[in-house]
């Protein structure tokens, strides 16, 4: 009797002993107060060459330009090489929820209603004139946008895509250049409305929409830019690309 | 030889105050002992005791022997040897009291070396969790030792104990066989007489290398395969973002399965002394040559005309693993209620090359390895106990990987952790058993005495959390494994394996658990090997000869065979594996 009680508290350690996290109860809620792209979003969606491996490292916390006063978050510094097997050279990145995810799941719930802006900080290094073919070439950044367009219908895991649909452009070299500045893309009631379409009566709203306003976010910020071909035509140097501070806020941006 | 004498000393007085045998006193005393005995008495009427005899015969062996065990005038020699083959034969049936029947034999005749042989043999045979009781082994066997110089300087030395001392060091060398090359002499071979006290230190190398499909660590490549394939085939990975879009096609698949070159240098330095145990000192270097798939969009680097691939980067990064440590281990007798083992290490590791988008040793612009640095903690646990004449013992594992957490995800992505626990039992039976012979008239039967029949079955999970996904496999496993009265043995395992994936949902409509579709399977495998033992070390007693310092031990050939059969899931990596390996030692 001694021993089989023995036995069974020896298993009984062993199979209750130390073991992963619970992952109950993770969940706060849609978002819904101001908040860093980086304590929910990954910047896991690579683009055009960022897509080849190497062409488009990224370092976090690390090698950043002096972080503003108050900044929320992580840093980046993004490094892009250009390819050069001949396909048009340019590279970005989407902050997408959950890790990877491209439109084949939701993303995360957000109470649209008391946001009013994306601000973000961005500087760019870059060989200049940041030009191709004598064209100025931009830094656009947007919110929102993830759209598979059928893809994951076809996959069978059914298409998920923003409601939001916010960006912005700064030319490079002018606007943006290699010290780090803040830019802030307003949200307009119409931004948070706009691609809701009002159901038809008996029908429900579609599913990135709650009471007529955008209630799910994919990719929280990204990022995309052109090689500066005129200035290297020899697709050797790199573009460095910092970024701080990015952050959805509920406070209005300054008039 | 002055280093010696402090261990001599020490030697000494403990065991005298153990009152285990104290030469000078004893071999004083010897006239009162009456006749001399050779120990291999007490061997021989065991054996006959015990050879062809069933259970229930054994057991009727030992009441006859207790009847007359105390008879009038009977010299204490004689009465030793009835006292050593009692107590063989209860370590035979598995009686927890056995031992005192030695010690008995051992105070009634404090001046043979062959009696310690047989107590000791008790410790490092019989009893034990997975390992020998090597402490209580050892003090008998260096006793034996000392014995043996006593008798030689008295001049009582016997043929028979020259038969003895070969046992005796072959034993002891054989209970130190897993520590390596010893680097202090006292434990070594020849051992002394006054090692039982000194430190034994000793190192060991193991070098492997292999060009396979299985790594070292035993794991299912079935697992690995179809695990990955299902996750490229997931909802995130889609195949890949670039063509061919949606599912791995044949190729990649076929790509996928790979035999990267492997090294592993595993180093041991170990520290054995008898109050305080065994300790290491661990090393390990592990070196996988293009092995690990590091871009799950495009894991084999598929290359089309629609899909232009960069020729300089490799399809499968290098894995290091570089590992110290330290460790412990004893086995510590706790009858009539069972033997423990202890054993644990803690140990830190630097891993590189298994991160996605980091590959290991590739030269290329923008392409940096992410090393992970990971405290392992282990602890490996075993009882055992006899049950009648089998023996039931039960293994635990508890090991924990804490990985550096991921850093450029959020927060409740980074944490990155493994736990691995698992249980087992194995039931030695060890009754004679009755096997079929093949004579000139046919088929008969006899009964014999076997290496054991074993039945076993367990139970593994290994859980690895990314951040808010855990990937948990579990195997289930049974299967026995008969090692024959001569030199074929035979093993017979099936395991079924479960490998799921879950999440913490978190995306703010609300909390729940949730399996991640697609990613969960099951399969089977059936392992049967066929063991030859061309050379078998428990049919020499003694030392084997040596040339050069070097002597054979055992010469195996094993004829395995595994099937790997999926169940659920995807089944691209069904496979059946036949080989065969040899073991020389």
């Amino acid at each position: 009797m001694r021993f089989a009680l023995a036995l069974v508290q020896f298993g009984g350690l062993i199979l209750l002993g130390g073991c992963l996290p619970s992952l109950d109860n993770l969940d706060r809620g849609p978002l819904n107060g101001t908040f860093a792209v980086s304590d929910y979003y990954t910047p896991s969606g690579y683009m055009g060459d960022g897509a080849r491996l190497g062409l488009l490292s990224a370092v976090v916390n690390d090698g950043c330009k002096p972080r503003p006063t108050g900044a929320r978050g992580n840093c980046y510094v993004f490094t892009y090489y250009p390819n050069k097997i001949g396909l048009d050279p340019w590279a970005g990145v989407f902050w997408v929820f959950p890790t990877n995810n491209w439109g084949s799941s939701f993303g995360h719930a957000i109470d649209a209603k008391p946001f009013k802006q994306v601000r973000f900080y961005v500087a760019v290094e870059a060989p200049l004139p940041y030009t191709v073919n004598n064209v100025p070439q931009f830094f656009t950044a947007f919110s929102g946008r993830i759209d598979p367009r059928g893809f994951y219908d076809r996959l069978g895991y059914g298409d998920h895509k923003d409601a939001f649909d916010l960006s912005f452009a700064g030319e490079v070299g002018g606007d943006v250049g290699a010290e780090l500045k803040q830019f802030r893309v307003p949200i307009t009631e119409f931004e948070k409305t706009k691609n809701c379409v009002p159901p038809l009566p008996g029908m429900p709203e579609q599913a990135n929409c709650t009471g007529g306003f955008a209630s799910d976010l994919i990719g929280a910020f990204g990022w995309a830019i052109h090689y500066p071909n005129d200035a290297d035509p020899t697709l050797t140097k790199p573009v460095k690309l910092y970024f701080d501070d990015i952050v959805w806020d509920t406070e209005a941006p300054p008039p | 030889m002055t280093t010696v004498r402090p261990f001599r000393a020490l030697a000494i007085a403990a065991v005298g105050l153990l009152a285990l045998g104290l030469p000078a006193r004893v071999l004083a005393a010897e006239d009162d002992l009456g006749p001399e005995i050779n120990p291999y008495e007490c061997y021989g009427r065991y054996q006959y005791a015990t050879e062809n005899r069933t259970v229930a015969q054994m057991h009727h062996e030992l009441d006859q022997r207790m009847a007359t065990l105390e008879e009038a005038n009977q010299p204490r020699t004689v009465r030793a040897i009835k006292l050593c083959v009692i107590a063989k034969l209860k370590a035979r049936l598995g009686d927890s009291d056995a031992y005192s029947y030695f010690k008995q034999s051992l105070i009634a005749d404090p001046v043979e070396p062959g009696l310690e042989l047989w107590a000791g043999q008790y410790w490092s045979g019989n009893r034990g969790a997975r390992r020998p009781i090597t402490e209580m082994a050892e003090k008998h066997y260096y006793a034996a030792l000392r014995k043996l110089e006593a008798l030689k300087k008295a001049g009582k030395l016997k043929d028979y104990h020259a038969v003895v001392e070969d046992w005796v060091r072959r034993d002891l060398t054989v209970l130190y066989q897993m520590d390596g090359q010893p680097l202090f002499p006292w434990k070594a071979y020849r051992q002394s007489s006054s090692g039982l006290n000194a430190p034994g230190l000793s190192v060991s190398t193991l070098v492997r290398t292999a060009k396979d499909t299985r790594d070292f660590y035993f794991n299912s490549e079935y697992r690995q395969f179809t695990a990955e394939t299902a996750f490229v085939n997931g909802q995130y990975r889609s195949g890949g973002a670039q063509p061919p879009y949606g599912q791995l096609n044949a190729r990649q698949k076929w790509d996928l399965v790979r035999a990267p070159l492997r090294f592993q240098m595993e180093n041991k330095l170990r520290i054995r002394q008898n109050l305080l145990g065994t300790f290491d000192l661990l090393h390990t270097y592990l070196y996988q040559r293009e092995s690990q798939a590091y871009n799950y969009y495009d894991p084999t680097r598929f290359c089309s005309a629609d899909r232009i691939c960069d020729p300089t980067l490799p399809v499968f990064s290098d894995i290091r693993v570089q590992q110290v440590g330290g460790g412990y281990e004893r086995v510590i007798p706790l009858y009539p209620v069972f033997d423990l083992r202890i054993a644990g290490t803690v140990q830190r590791a630097w891993r590189d090359g298994i991160v996605e988008f980091h590959p290991y040793n590739v030269n290329h612009i923008g392409v940096t390895n992410r090393r992970e640095q990971v405290n392992l903690y282990e602890f490996k646990p075993s009882i055992s106990r006899f049950i009648g004449p089998d023996k039931l013992t039960i293994n635990a594992v508890y090991a924990m990987l804490d990985i550096s957490p991921t850093p450029d995800a959020p927060p409740l992505e980074q944490f990155r952790r493994k736990v691995i626990r698992a249980i087992n039992f194995d039931y030695g039976y060890y009754r004679p058993m009755v096997l079929p012979t093949l004579t000139a008239g046919g088929i008969s039967t006899y009964r014999t005495p076997t290496r054991g029949l074993y039945f076993f079955g367990g139970l593994m999970e290994d859980a690895e959390a990314w951040g808010t996904h855990h990937v948990i496999a579990r195997d289930f496993y049974g299967g026995m494994r008969f090692e024959g009265p001569h030199d074929t043995d035979l093993f017979l395992q099936g395991s079924y394996g479960t490998t799921n994936t879950i999440y913490g949902r978190y995306d703010g409509r609300g909390s729940g658990v949730l399996s991640e579709p697609g990613q969960a399977f099951t399969h089977m495998r059936t392992t049967f090997y066929l063991q030859r033992r061309l050379r078998s070390y428990d049919t020499f007693p003694g030392m084997p000869s040596s040339r050069g310092g070097f002597a054979s031990d055992f010469f195996t050939l094993v004829f395995p065979i595994f099937w790997d059969k999926g169940l659920t899931g995807a089944k691209d990596f069904e496979n059946v594996r036949v080989g065969r390996s040899s073991g020389p030692s």
